[in-house]
């Protein structure tokens, strides 16, 4: 079986190249890093192993702290996430909320913009100097921001869009008829919600739940900006490698920080989605909602209003505040911050721009070839090139930019402080969601199509472009965008290869955040959510012109 | 007090249609009775209402206007659960995370019944539809044909006023669905349940009903039973829709108590049965439905109509014939045991109908 597919394969030329290529890049730059971390976290001493490191580890509280603190930020967000996450998607999918279409846009929000965004915001807010402090609570906040519960409000807010999202997702496949069966049995609304509904959505609620718990494990900017004493893991890893130079001691972080985050994205990928209930009956079924009680719709309504107008107020807090002289102390209205980021500010936002439009077409191309083999070619080892391009997803950032760090360092592949190494985070960080759109087009399209092709005399190199690679553009540009614009947003990798020749906004939105710049902060983070914007509508101009999709729909209007 | 056991009066129903944004009237002043015990069919082309009137009735749409009445209550504001009907839906819509027992033991639950009770109803109603011995098997374990049975199950046990089924056989292969077909029926009538029937399939509806309400644009265009509906189509819709038929065009010569002349294009002239109560005006013009089984092969000169046979079909029980005539295009059907001669691509015959083949309908 194997010597045969080895033999066919000797006959392809091309496609053993890509599968070589592949698989030396994944090796290289997904998993040698990786490696390096762990190897780094048994070395306590340059050239002597041993697990000391892990000893000092779990026997000093001022590691063991961190630990338990990103494990309770890491549950309790998770648990508010998916709480909210739930009650919005159900008044979506299934409640016939009124203006539901804006209430999915501004939460999708979070999604797009920096991570740090929202921390920001918050201390805008809350702070020391915070707008709701002084003129609310008189100078003094009833609760600390910086700490647990800021952070808690302030990561729920940033994650809650994933549990959302999923959630959809899963309400939406549930079929409005088993509700309708349930109803027509003699259920009421409220029991078929019970028994039908919500048992069906427990894979979806537990799946959103370890995608929000990840995410908040793995977060750094919040953390960074709004911790104050709470420390936790990706932050504590950042100050040892960056600030006490303990390569050994960071790298033992980050192992323990990849842990549960690779437990729940695995978990995740590979259990759940199969507990699914989804895809029973062969029929496709519209998922109509369903009429409401009129209190049930108020109140379903009135929650989406809050946490849509929470989200609003953060943002237009940065808005607001990237427009003022001084925030908490004058509040007239200037340009002046907007001036200093062109000023000073230019060659930041100039080489993100650079790296990240260089790394956005290659991860994207990269991604679809990947998915292509894995999902159209027979060769040894196939699923596992599929697993090694998804793990970015899993990895913390932070770990990603110690692993950079420590192999990259030295020989052979010296790339510290050059463009490369920026460029090869990017494209190798937003990898998985190119495969995994990739893949899941490539499923949806029957094979029969292609085999069509080539039964009307087209070559399988012939039939990939004109047939397969058309199907799969609305992929390819969602891959793009995504690669694009989380690139422009990405810290906690990068803040590890960043240098004095090649340095980022978000670095520089960080900076002056903790030097307390909090309106040239603000007004660095509304500039890079301008230009996601923009690029958000050219794409979206774009796949209109180009995917067959929407051409499609275009004629059938 | 009413005849019927469930009624519904002048229903409407109105759509906005998200894409035009215009109004599209579903269910256009649909009015229509069934009797106790009755299987009654909406019959009729995707888009034609029937569907709605079926979700109307098992109240998951609310009507615009319009009254209906089981059991002489009218159940307009009940919801679904308060109503005395049960669905078996198109896509059996059966519960993925409950096992067999579980998906028909749903609707006693629902009703607090106590766990003895549950079992026994359970037991007997899996015994009539002939599914005993699977009760731990989830629907994902089961065929086409179980699934529908397990549907048809969780319907019939909680013992509704009214049986509701939406298209609940478009799912299975032509063979099973035959079979099915036929033990649906034989279960109706059994426990003598008051059934509504939704399908597009005219085979189907023939079949199966006591009733046949035959709709298009959201309107009832005729309520007969099926032998009726097939002998006596009110309009070339139905004509054509149920059954296969051939249409000739001519003129209403006369009209008597139950048959008319009419005149061929051709100068031939045809007695036709008519239902009574049906008038045509003099001189009108109108359409003969030949229906092809009725069809015999005459010589050339001597038949209703004549011309070359330029299509012959042999089906294992029947040959199936295209006769082009001078007055359009005419199907023949003969069984193929029939001893008769049988004609050639090619020929020039004659074609007569037998007068129960023949009806007449208004051309429109």
């Amino acid at each position: 079986m194997f010597t045969k597919q080895m033999r066919r394969l000797l006959n392809e030329p091309v496609l053993l190249a890509m599968i070589v290529l592949v698989w030396v890049l994944l090796a290289l730059f997904v998993v040698y890093p990786l490696f390096m971390v762990g190897l780094k976290s048994f070395e306590p001493k340059p050239g002597v192993f041993g697990l000391s490191v892990y000893r000092t580890i779990f026997s000093k509280r001022y590691f063991l702290v961190p630990i338990f603190n990103t494990l309770k930020l890491g549950v309790t967000v998770a648990c508010f996430g998916v709480l909210i996450g739930y009650v919005f998607a159900y008044s979506v999918a299934k409640a016939n909320v009124p203006a539901k279409d804006f209430f999915r846009t501004i939460a999708t929000f979070p999604i797009v913009s920096p991570p740090f965004v929202v921390a920001l915001a918050a201390i805008l807010l809350f702070g020391r100097n915070g707008l709701f402090t002084r003129k609310l609570f008189g100078g003094t906040m009833p609760f600390e921001i910086y700490g647990f519960w800021g952070l808690v409000i302030v990561e729920t807010l940033a994650y809650f869009p994933t549990a959302f999202l999923t959630l959809e997702g899963t309400l939406l496949s549930i079929g409005s008829d088993l509700e309708e069966a349930s109803q027509s049995l003699g259920c009421s609304k409220w029991k078929t919600f019970w028994r039908v509904t919500f048992p069906l959505s427990l894979p979806g609620v537990l799946s959103a739940w370890l995608l929000v718990f990840s995410q908040s494990m793995a977060d750094f900017g919040n953390p960074l900006v709004l911790g104050g004493k709470f420390h936790v893991l990706s932050v504590s890893a950042y100050l040892e490698i960056t600030g006490s130079y303990r390569l050994p001691h960071g790298s033992a972080l980050a192992i323990i920080l990849l842990i549960p985050t690779l437990i729940a994205f695995f978990v995740q990928r590979y259990w759940l989605s199969r507990k699914s209930f989804v895809t029973v009956t062969g029929k496709s079924f519209l998922s109509k909602a369903m009429e409401l009680p009129k209190l049930a719709k108020v109140i379903l309504t009135i929650v989406c209003l809050i946490l849509t107008a929470s989200i609003m107020l953060f943002y237009g807090t940065v808005l607001f505040g990237s427009f003022t002289k001084l925030w908490g102390v004058n509040h007239s209205l200037t340009f002046d911050n907007y001036k200093y980021v062109f000023n000073f500010s230019w060659e930041y936002l100039k080489d993100t721009l650079v790296l990240a439009s260089i790394a956005t077409p290659i991860c994207g191309v990269l991604g679809i070839m990947i998915a292509y083999l894995v999902a159209r070619k027979e060769f040894f080892g196939r699923r596992l090139m599929e697993a090694f391009s998804l793990l970015p997803f899993a990895v913390p950032g932070t770990v990603v930019g110690i692993g950079y760090l420590l192999a990259f360092n030295q020989e052979p592949l010296i790339l510290t402080g050059t463009a490369l190494i920026i460029i090869l985070v990017f494209v190798f960080r937003e990898l998985p969601v190119g495969v995994q759109n990739g893949v899941a087009a490539l499923y949806q399209i029957d094979k029969s199509i292609e085999e069509a092709s080539m039964d009307l005399g087209c070559n399988s190199y012939r039939t990939f472009w004109k047939v397969t690679l058309p199907l799969l553009m609305p992929a390819f540009f969602t891959a793009l965008f995504n690669a694009f614009v989380r690139s422009m947003t990405a810290i906690s990798a990068v803040i590890f290869v960043v240098s004095a020749k090649w340095n980022l906004i978000t670095v520089r939105i960080l900076g002056a955040v903790s030097n307390g710049d909090l309106a040239q902060a603000a007004a660095l983070s509304c500039t890079l959510i301008g230009i996601i914007v923009v690029v958000m509508f050219l794409m979206r101009f774009v796949t209109v012109n180009i995917s067959y999709q929407m051409r499609l729909r275009r004629v059938e209007k | 007090m009413s005849e019927y056991y469930v009624e519904v009066r002048n229903l409407v129903k109105l759509f906005k249609d998200p894409a035009t944004r215009s109004t599209v009237r579903a269910v256009d002043g649909v009015s229509f009775g069934v009797e106790k015990g009755k299987l009654v069919t909406l019959l009729g082309p995707s888009g034609c209402g029937k569907t709605t009137t079926l979700r109307l009735i098992g109240g998951f749409e609310i009507p615009t206007s319009g009254e209906i009445l089981i059991d002489n209550a009218v159940v307009n504001d009940l919801p679904p659960n308060r109503r005395p009907t049960a669905m078996v839906f198109q896509s059996y819509a059966l519960f993925p995370h409950l096992n067999v027992f579980e998906n028909v033991a749903y609707g006693l639950k629902a009703r607090k019944m106590s766990r003895e009770i549950i079992r026994e109803k359970v037991m007997n109603v899996l015994a009539i539809v002939g599914l005993v011995g699977l009760e731990k098997r989830y629907p994902n374990q089961l065929s086409g044909g179980q699934q529908q049975r397990v549907a048809l199950a969780r319907a019939l046990v909680v013992e509704p006023k009214v049986l509701l089924l939406d298209e609940p056989l478009s799912n299975l292969d032509a063979k099973l669905r035959e079979q099915m077909r036929v033990e649906l029926r034989k279960i109706q009538m059994n426990l003598g349940i008051t059934s509504i029937y939704v399908t597009h399939d005219q085979l189907e509806a023939m079949t199966l009903s006591d009733y046949v309400i035959v709709m298009k644009d959201g309107k009832i265009v005729q309520t007969d039973t099926p032998e009726m509906l097939y002998r006596f189509p009110a309009n070339v819709f139905v004509a054509s829709f149920i059954g296969r038929a051939s249409f000739v065009e001519g003129r209403l010569i006369e009209q008597r108590v139950n048959e008319c002349l009419v005149e061929l294009r051709n100068g031939k002239k045809i007695n036709v049965e008519i239902r009574p109560g049906v008038t045509f005006s003099p001189e009108q013009e109108v359409l003969l439905v030949l229906r092809p089984e009725g069809g015999k092969f005459v010589p050339s000169k001597e038949g209703l109509l004549s011309g070359e046979v330029i299509t012959r079909v042999y089906t294992g029980s029947t040959f199936y014939f295209e006769i082009k005539t001078d007055l359009g295009q005419v199907s023949v059907e003969m069984h193929s045991h029939d001893m008769r001669a049988i004609p050639q691509v090619g020929e020039i015959v004659g074609v007569d109908f037998e007068r129960s083949s023949v009806a007449v309908v208004k051309k429109e």
